[in-house]
């Protein structure tokens, strides 16, 4: 066995492995154990793994995190997101389903389980959906880590055919403890052929104190199903955040993803998509913000698989003060998958000299019959537009706020639902008005 | 108190090479004012530094509008006083619409100056129909500001701009670039439409052919960082008979 230099995290484990949910289930004691090698291989990541080249989880290197679960009392109610209209609202509170917090269910076709409980009853269709339906753990050490220590979580299940009117947000809660730790909310989506539904991912915590949250996301979605899937990560300033989410798009599914990142002090969402049935469409889009000294990883890996399949990806950030920003986009066109369409933008403001971006597009084509693009820029707050505004009487700060507002609305105007597109542009804005709108 | 604009013996220099070198003139209320001269004579500095655009030192004298001597201001505080400076190329602002940009500005204005900010519906009302005027399509308004728009559209959105804020001084950077007869006659019908004994107007322009539309109650030479000459609307009559050689040494 390797023993890297860097493979905390796992001094609980043998001390809870034997308490963990499906421990008598061949299936989930297979994964667990492959997930734990799988860690104990990778390590936490490190520059030389390119995946994970930017972005260092230096909390996490270096802070006596305890990976058992934390429960807490929580009992006022859970605001999210601050969606308005129907929501059904799922909390998670580090990482355990609290059923008290979270709304009644009472729609045909929709059902809401505790994962501990799946897990426990052997069940078939959740089992098989962890992880990508495989331990799918390359290049994603803190996911194996997540399923070694796989507890709680969420399943959500809708029906084949089926049309779900509210949304339905999951509100990943962190608290802070007198020893920080390390939470891993799971979420787990079985959407049925041809149903339809918005699912709102809230990962946020307290503004002060140390905690890290290490969430992982499947998404199955059936055939020709549509899935809007939305994630806002509103971490308090103290915060590691990790999250992976996963999701293969059959034939003729539709699946629109957006992601806007505006906290923590270390943060990387990486979204992966399998474009795996013909017909398939994808749109993932993002938007993110980050100041002081925080970092802010955005990650996207696309595969084209199936023939016919589209995939659209526009990512725009805003970087201060001595912040760093990473956005990778991986898109890699299998041989078979011909006639494919495969976009990709990221576009980044730099609002001072010290903050630094790194943008790092990958194409990997294997096929001859496809259409690819990708672009990327890196540029100032212009001082032409700043000026035109100024001479129409709108003060320096109103105009560059109103310029960067701007510059994230034309991420955020991709959002197709309006309740999460007015929530999440609520939530972009109260980050700038924290800004100081100067640039040095 | 004096009204209108006083620009006196105004030196400015862009990067250390001296532009304007010494420019006097007194723009009063109600009246138009071109200024005509060759290219690199100094007409769109002029216009900028009245404005407070970036990027100019002045070396020495002075711009008094209505008695504030307005090189003090910031661009923001010039335009709450009544300057408004149609752009010779409008910039694209993605994202923003034309419509939430001029309440914006003109609230903006309208705070500074102490005056009650417009109700939305109140704004919206004025907006449509001094767009139709322009012969502005109302979808225009809807549209990301000047993005997407054409040459002679970004004009009209200019006089759009400058009959919602109403300035009291309006100075037009070679309007007339870039347009066709039918867009300037349309900008030129903008611009007459507002005068008035209160509004002055200083109009750049290289050609005389604006000067047909909008007729000035007088006519500046600039040249050489320096207002050559100075007469009534003959002299752009004259100009465009003779070009700018007399001021120049050489046929222009």
């Amino acid at each position: 066995m390797t023993h890297l230099p860097m493979t905390p995290l796992l001094q609980d484990y043998a001390k809870i492995s034997a308490s963990l949910p499906g421990v008598h289930d061949s299936r989930v004691a297979t994964l667990r154990a492959m997930a734990a090698e799988s860690y104990r291989t990778q390590g936490l990541p490190h520059a030389r793994v390119e995946a994970w080249r930017y972005t260092r989880l230096k909390d996490l290197e270096t802070l006596p995190f305890s990976c058992a679960a934390a429960l807490s009392d929580v009992s006022e109610p859970v605001e999210g997101a601050g969606l308005a209209g129907a929501v059904l609202r799922i909390v998670l509170v580090n990482g355990q389903y609290v059923e008290s917090l979270s709304s009644q269910v009472d729609i045909p076709g929709l059902a809401v389980g505790c994962l501990r409980e799946a897990l426990d009853a052997g069940d078939d269709a959740v089992i098989q959906a962890l992880d990508g339906g495989g331990a799918d753990f390359a290049g994603a050490p803190l996911a194996a880590l997540a399923t070694a220590y796989m507890d709680d979580g969420v399943v959500v299940r809708v029906a084949e055919g089926v049309s779900v009117a509210p949304l339905v947000e999951v509100v990943a809660l962190a608290t802070v403890d007198v020893m920080p730790h390390l939470a891993f909310p799971r979420f787990l989506l079985l959407l049925g052929a041809g149903a339809e539904m918005t699912l709102v991912e809230t990962f946020t915590g307290p503004a002060k104190g140390v905690y890290a949250v290490n969430a992982v996301t499947d998404l199955c979605m059936g055939e020709g199903a549509r899935l809007n899937h939305y994630v806002l990560q509103a971490q308090g300033a103290e915060a590691t955040h990790v999250s992976l989410g996963r999701c293969a798009v059959p034939a003729k599914a539709h699946y629109e993803g957006f992601v806007l990142q505006l906290g923590a002090k270390t943060a990387r969402h990486e979204m992966r998509l399998k474009m795996q049935g013909v017909g398939g469409e994808a749109k993932l889009h993002g938007a993110y913000a980050v100041r002081g000294e925080a970092t802010c990883d955005t990650t996207t890996v696309v595969d084209h698989i199936a023939e016919e399949t589209i995939t659209d990806q526009v990512f725009k950030g805003i970087l201060d003060d001595k912040s760093h920003g990473i956005y990778q986009g991986r898109v890699h066109v299998h041989r078979n998958a011909q006639r494919i369409n495969g976009n990709q933008l990221h576009k980044a403001l730099l609002l001072s000299r010290s903050a630094r971006v790194d943008c790092k597009p990958e194409l990997e084509i294997y096929a001859d019959d496809v259409k690819c693009s990708h672009g990327a820029t890196v540029g100032e707050l212009d001082d032409d537009q700043v000026f035109y505004l100024q001479a129409r009487g709108i003060d320096v700060v109103t105009a560059r706020a109103l310029l960067l507002r701007a510059f994230l609305g034309e991420a955020l105007d991709m959002i197709s639902v309006d309740a999460v597109r007015t929530a999440f542009g609520a939530h972009a804005t109260g980050w700038l008005d924290n800004a100081r709108g100067v640039t040095s | 108190m004096s009204k209108g604009l006083i620009v006196t013996d105004l030196r400015v220099s862009v990067e250390g090479k001296e532009i304007l070198k010494g420019v006097s003139l007194v723009v009063e209320p109600g009246k138009v004012h071109a200024i005509m001269g060759p290219n690199g004579s100094g007409k769109s500095t002029l216009a900028h530094v009245i404005s407070g655009r970036p990027g100019y030192t002045v070396t020495g004298g002075s711009v008094m509008f209505d008695g504030v001597d307005v090189l003090e201001l910031e661009p923001e505080d010039r335009a709450a006083l009544g300057i408004f400076l149609a752009f010779q190329y409008p910039v694209e602002i993605p994202g923003v619409t034309n419509t939430t940009f001029l309440k914006t500005a003109l609230n903006a204005q309208r705070k500074a100056r102490g005056e009650k900010e417009l109700d939305p519906m109140g704004f919206l009302k004025v907006l449509r129909e001094k767009a139709k005027a322009l012969h502005l399509p109302d979808d225009m308004l809807k549209r990301p500001l000047n993005v997407g728009f054409s040459g002679g559209e970004k004009k009209r959105n200019e006089m759009l701009q400058m009959a919602v804020l109403t300035p009291k001084l309006a100075i037009l950077d070679e309007t007339d670039s870039g347009l066709d007869i039918d867009a300037l006659r349309i900008v030129a019908e903008g611009v007459n439409a507002q005068r008035s004994p209160e509004r002055s107007f200083l109009v750049i322009t290289h050609y005389q052919r604006l000067l047909d539309y909008i007729v000035p109650d007088v006519v500046h030479v600039l040249a050489y960082g320096r207002i050559a000459e100075t007469g009534g609307p003959d002299l752009a009559r004259q100009l465009e008979k003779t070009g700018y050689a007399d001021y120049t040494g050489s046929a222009a």
